[in-house]
Order: C-alpha cells, then sequence, then structure tokens
C-alpha cells in the first residue's frame, strides 16, 4: 500500500506560468521579485486547493486526508512494514498537508457546502498532493528568503517546468550559506545517553501526567490504555487501522475494554479530537500564526454529520441504525495517538501549546512546566556539564539584594585551567522543523524576544563589572580570578537551532555540542 | 517534404501534451540536448501535432501560444539548435515567432488568405534576445566569428 504520491507537473507548470512576472522573459532578478514569485504562487495553489477540495464532500475529505496522514506517518517515522512504502522526501509535506486538508474541510463541514461527488477520486487526491507540495515548497522557500534576506541577496530564479523541483539560483558563498541551513534544520537530537535532559524526560512526564489528572481527568498511563484498548479491542478485530465509529458507540466501546469511566474517555476526547464544536476553536485564518487551533496539535477528529454517511462510512455501515441516529463521529488511528502522546507532552514542555495556555485554567500550570523544564532540567544539565570540567559557577540575578539592570544571567562559570569566565545564556527553543519555524527562531532572536540584544547587555554588564563578578568568585568559591582572565560568551539550546550558522558574534551551541567544545578546549 | 533528407532530428509536440501543459517529454530532451549542444547543433525540428483538423492557424489557438511561451521561457536556444536548412514555410522558427508576437491585426479570410500582422516591437525583441541565448552556447564552445554570422543572416532570413 502506498500513499498518493503521483505528482501532477502539470499542475506545477500552470502555476509557474500563472505566478512568474509577465514583462520578465526566463529569469528573475532581485530577492524581493524571488520572493513575491513564490508568494504568488502560494496563492495560486490555494486557490486550486480549494476548487478542488469544493468537489467533493468535505466529511470524506477529512477522512481521505486522515488514511494519508496515517501512511505518510509510517513512512516518516521509517516504520518497519511490508505493507506501506513511500517515498521518504514527500512524508512531511504528506503528513503536514493533509493536516491542513483536516482543518480547511472540518471547517467547510460546518457551513452551507455543496459538493459534485461524495468521495475524492485517485486523480483528485493525486492533484491535492501535487497542490500540496506546491503550496509547501512556495511557503519554505518564502520564508527562508524574507528570514534570511540579508544573507541570501543574490537569490534569482530562472524560468522551467522543473522550478519547484530545487533551490533559487545563489552565489557560490550563499549556496554554502543556505545548504548549512537546510542541513541543520534536517538534523535531528540523538537523546541515546542523555535522555535525561529531552523534554520528555521522566520527571516533566510526571509534570505533565499531573497536569492532565487535575484539568483532565485522565492520566498518561490511563491514554496507554485507550490506545491499547484501540488496538486490541477495535483495530484487531476490524483489521483496520484507522477506527471510523459513532462517538457514543465509540466511548462504550471504549469504557467497556478499558473500564475507564465514560466521563474520563469523553474527556480525553475533548483534549486530543479535533472538534469544531470545542469552546476554544475559532475559525482561522490560515495564514495568521495566531491561528493555534491546528490539527496538528490533535490525534484524532470528532465530526458533525447527520447525512451523507457514505462519506466516511461503507455502504453497509452507513446503513446501521446506530450510525444513523448518531450526530458525531470519531476518526482516530492507534499510531497517530501514540505519536500525539508524545508530541502532547514535548510541545507543553517546550511552550507550543499556545492553544491550551489560552485557557485560563491551564495559564499557570503549563508555565509552571514549562520553566521547571529549563530551569531545573535544561540550565542545571548545562551547568553539570560545565561543573563536570571543573568550572566554578552560579547564576547571577542580584547584587547586593538589587536586580542586576541587565537582566539574570543563566550561568556564569570560571576555570582555572582555561583562566576563562563563560557567560552562558540556556534557551529551551523549539526545535525547528522548516523555514517557518526557523522564521520564528530568528524572529525570536532579532525581533520579538529580543533574545540576541538581550544576550549582548549581559555581555557588556560582565565586561564592565568584571571587578563585581571577580569578588562574587572570591566569595562564593574563595577562587582569585586573574587580572588576564578571558571572558567567552555562550548561547546554549537544547535542540539545533541553526543560530550558530547565523550569528557570529558569539558561540551558540546545542548542549551536547557545549559538552564537546569545552572537551576539547581542554584537551 | 521528408524530413529524414535533411538529417533531424524531429520533436513532436502533441495536441494532448499542449491541452494538458505536459513538458516532461519535450524538455528532458531539450536538457540533455544543451548538455551535448555539438550534437545538436543545427539538428532540430519540433513539430506542433493534432490540428489538422483545426481551421485555425497555430498563431491562433490561444493554448498553443501558452504552451509555446512556456516552453521558450524554458528553453530559450532555439536559434543554436533549430535546422536551418528545412524552408521558412516549415520552419518551427516560423511557428515559434508567430505564436509568441502579439497578434496586432487579423484580416479577413479571402479565397483562403489572410492578412496577418504581429507586434514589430515583439519580433524585434523575440530575433535579439534569441540571438544572444545562441551567442552564449556558440562563444562557450568557440565557435569561429564567420559560422555565428552565418547563422544569424540565415536565421534573420527566416524570422523576418
Amino acid at each position: 500500500m502506498t500513499p498518493y504520491q503521483k505528482i501532477n507537473f502539470s499542475i506545477f507548470s500552470k502555476v509557474i506560468y500563472n505566478a512568474w512576472p509577465e514583462k520578465v522573459f526566463n529569469r528573475l532578478l532581485n530577492i524581493e521579485n524571488v520572493k513575491s514569485f513564490y508568494n504568488a504562487s502560494y496563492k495560486d495553489f490555494e486557490k486550486q486547493l480549494h476548487s478542488e477540495l469544493n468537489k467533493y464532500h468535505p466529511a470524506s475529505w477529512i477522512l481521505e486526508a486522515y488514511k494519508q496522514i496515517e501512511l505518510w506517518t509510517v513512512i516518516y517515522y521509517e516504520i518497519k512494514t511490508d505493507q506501506i512504502s513511500g517515498s521518504i522526501q514527500l512524508a512531511p509535506i504528506g503528513r503536514y498537508g493533509w493536516r491542513y486538508v483536516i482543518e480547511v474541510s472540518i471547517e467547510r463541514l460546518n457551513t452551507n457546502f455543496s459538493f459534485s461527488s461524495l468521495k475524492p477520486t485517485e486523480e483528485s487526491m493525486n492533484n491535492v498532493l501535487t497542490i500540496l507540495a506546491g503550496m509547501y515548497i512556495s511557503s519554505e522557500y518564502s520564508n527562508y528568503l524574507h528570514f534570511l534576506d540579508k544573507r541570501l541577496q543574490s537569490a534569482q530564479l530562472v524560468f522551467s517546468p522543473r522550478l519547484f523541483m530545487g533551490d533559487p539560483l545563489l552565489s557560490e558563498s550563499e549556496k554554502l550559506f543556505f545548504n548549512r541551513i537546510k542541513d541543520s534544520i534536517s538534523s535531528e537530537t540523538d537523546w541515546t545517553g542523555v535522555e535525561h535532559v529531552s523534554p520528555n524526560n521522566d520527571l516533566t512526564k510526571n509534570k505533565v501526567n499531573e497536569l492532565l489528572i487535575n484539568n483532565f481527568s485522565i492520566s498518561i498511563d490511563e491514554i496507554h490504555l485507550i490506545i491499547t484498548s484501540i488496538i486490541n479491542g477495535i483495530s484487531s478485530i476490524t483489521n483496520a487501522s484507522i477506527t471510523v465509529q459513532p462517538l457514543d458507540d465509540f466511548v462504550d466501546l471504549i469504557n467497556i475494554i478499558s473500564r475507564l469511566s465514560k466521563e474520563k474517555i469523553i474527556s480525553f476526547i475533548n483534549l486530543a479530537f479535533l472538534n469544531y464544536k470545542n469552546p476554544q476553536y475559532q475559525s482561522r485564518d490560515f495564514l495568521r500564526k495566531s491561528q493555534q487551533i491546528r490539527m496538528l496539535h490533535f490525534a484524532g477528529v470528532l465530526l458533525t454529520l447527520e447525512n451523507n454517511y457514505n462519506s466516511i462510512y461503507d455502504d453497509y455501515s452507513a446503513k446501521r441504525p446506530d450510525v444513523l441516529s448518531a450526530q458525531h463521529h470519531i476518526i482516530i488511528s492507534p499510531t497517530l495517538l501514540a505519536e500525539w502522546l508524545d508530541m502532547f507532552i514535548i510541545k507543553l514542555v517546550l511552550g507550543q501549546r499556545t492553544d491550551l495556555k489560552q485557557i485560563e485554567s491551564l495559564k499557570k500550570p503549563i508555565a509552571d512546566i514549562e520553566s521547571f523544564y529549563r530551569i531545573n532540567i535544561f540550565e542545571s544539565e548545562v551547568k553539570k556539564i560545565m561543573e563536570g570540567f571543573n568550572f566554578k559557577c552560579f547564576n547571577l540575578k542580584k547584587v547586593n539584594g538589587k536586580d542586576i539592570d541587565c537582566g539574570e544571567i543563566d550561568i556564569i562559570g570560571f576555570s582555572t585551567k582555561l583562566n576563562a569566565i563563560y557567560i552562558v545564556e540556556c534557551k529551551a527553543l523549539s526545535p525547528i522543523i522548516d523555514a517557518r519555524s526557523l522564521g520564528q527562531v530568528v524572529n525570536d532572536h532579532y525581533i520579538q524576544k529580543k533574545y540576541h540584544a538581550k544576550f549582548l547587555k549581559k555581555i557588556k554588564w560582565i565586561k564592565d563589572n568584571l571587578d563585581v563578578v571577580k569578588l562574587l568568585f572570591q566569595e562564593r568559591f574563595n577562587i582569585a580570578i586573574p587580572s588576564d582572565v578571558l571572558i567567552n560568551p555562550f548561547f546554549v539550546t537544547v535542540t539545533d537551532s541553526t543560530l550558530d550558522i547565523i550569528e557570529d558574534s558569539y558561540n551558540i551551541f546545542t548542549f551536547y555540542g557545549f559538552k564537546n567544545y569545552i572537551s576539547n578546549e581542554l584537551r | 517534404m521528408n524530413l529524414d533528407d535533411y538529417g533531424l532530428i524531429n520533436l513532436v509536440i502533441a495536441k494532448e501534451e499542449i491541452e494538458s501543459f505536459d513538458f516532461g517529454e519535450i524538455y528532458n530532451f531539450l536538457l540533455s540536448a544543451k548538455d551535448n549542444p555539438k550534437t545538436y547543433y543545427n539538428k532540430l525540428n519540433i513539430i506542433v501535432y493534432g490540428y489538422d483538423n483545426d481551421n485555425r492557424e497555430l498563431y491562433e489557438i490561444s493554448e498553443v501560444r501558452t504552451y509555446l511561451d512556456f516552453l521558450d521561457k524554458s528553453f530559450p536556444y532555439w536559434f543554436y539548435f533549430i535546422n536551418l536548412d528545412i524552408p521558412k514555410s516549415h520552419s518551427f522558427l516560423s511557428v515559434l515567432i508567430t505564436c509568441l508576437c502579439k497578434l496586432e491585426f487579423i484580416g479577413p479570410d479571402v479565397n483562403g488568405t489572410k492578412t496577418v500582422e504581429f507586434s514589430i516591437e515583439d519580433q524585434k525583441n523575440f530575433i535579439l534576445n534569441h540571438f544572444g541565448f545562441m551567442n552564449e552556447i556558440m562563444d562557450q564552445h568557440n565557435y569561429p566569428e564567420k559560422e555565428i554570422k552565418r547563422r544569424s543572416q540565415l536565421i534573420l532570413k527566416i524570422v523576418t
């Protein structure tokens, strides 16, 4: 079995032709023009997507999209199976893009909609995948050019039917820079041996567990129980990896299999299923990043359907009395549910569940988990690394009872052997997975959260107040710091931030890169 | 006319490809020609196929014009590759220039003859632009000035 993955290059060619400026022959110069081309392409693809989706019933699209996410997820994680194969390069597009289709379709399902046929054809599925790939590519390059504009000034495009299959033309040095950025984004953190620092380590998991129990009346173990109940009680019997069922039936069945109370199961569904009727649901403007209720945050879908049951059920099931009398229906897969649970913990710990943070009662517990991870786990690990190399370290917030004006310095460490003071800023940034998340990190670093300017201020403060710092080391560790001491600033992150390629006024490392760096310095 | 007499490589663009905006086959071939320019110098001929039953001339069919515009933007090296020995009336360059330049006027059909006017400005730009791309390859491969001049004159005879 393979997901739909036949790219229709005619669609690409039409978009290229339409988006290309009329008066330009075949070479598009100037980064702004190149960016405009990608933006125009994105809009054209988006228009085509809506036109394709409008042909069929939105509930059918939701189910078909869900099936595609399941297949692409198996390919993405390279889960060994003889039954599913597909292009690993297309997997991120498939996983992200089909989620977008669900978001658009659930919205359409809840408005007055019309459709020509119930279920999308194979050709339509391939066309949608092509369009999603086009949207992904256009938006990626547009974001790269926007956020890295000063470093990609040479960008040009040459007209070609293969234009979406490669990078814009760049000068040799900018190409080198861009390739490093892309490599950095595609690199994954290997947590082997450092599991205790990962965002879903046992300690943070316990904190998330508490939050779930206190606010959703369900524990992580109970969610695992639901997953196994679906696998053993439903999937193994139906021989299907995706369950489509009337909501009430699903709740009853899980209640019987798992012996969890119906209230718990419903509370879990409210947390883990995308639902238009959810009080937190907002009608979305997909271009605005403030819209946080995204399929990315959910494992399953809860949809309202009172007719056209064939859109999600087979002919036999669509006539079943329990289906005909049901208003609400669920779509869920244990694979996606298990992935969701992992991602739920990670996203919560790294502050990415801004949708949940909008709920008043969750604001504080989530903020507490975020700071617990940042301070007790991550900063503490960085400090331990330094102390492991015989650094004397402390955190500095106040001097003589007064807050220092540059803001709290996470770690100041001194190594006698290196005769150096390390100023360390620890940031548990969200992992960068694409150009957009890179943009968010770059934007936070320089503009929105001003990490760069704040860190420079801290470095300056240490240099300007070296005598005070020396005194503090003397008082705390009885160390006399020599006058020729070196001052080295370090910005340390959990996962690869890509910032090290962009910023060169101080060292930027992951915590494990930082460990290697110190080890080499001391060699 | 027997095209084999000219030692040509004939590429056919079928109506189906034009209607589905499919450039896969032809573009792949043109790219391979660009990678080995000397092998294909003055060798290519392109035939647009499938419109014999259409009363309109190719330059009057909008999807043909769009398709060739796309193809030309993707591969503007025709002046180098197209065979110039074929009579002007059958040359792809004639098809190309009439399809890519704006139609200013089409007169009524009088006994099977129509007066057609194309934008002079567009024709001028087309010629200059494509000479630029021809020169790019000929310079890269050190063609003698004499050959470049000879070819340029032959092209001008076809496109003007």
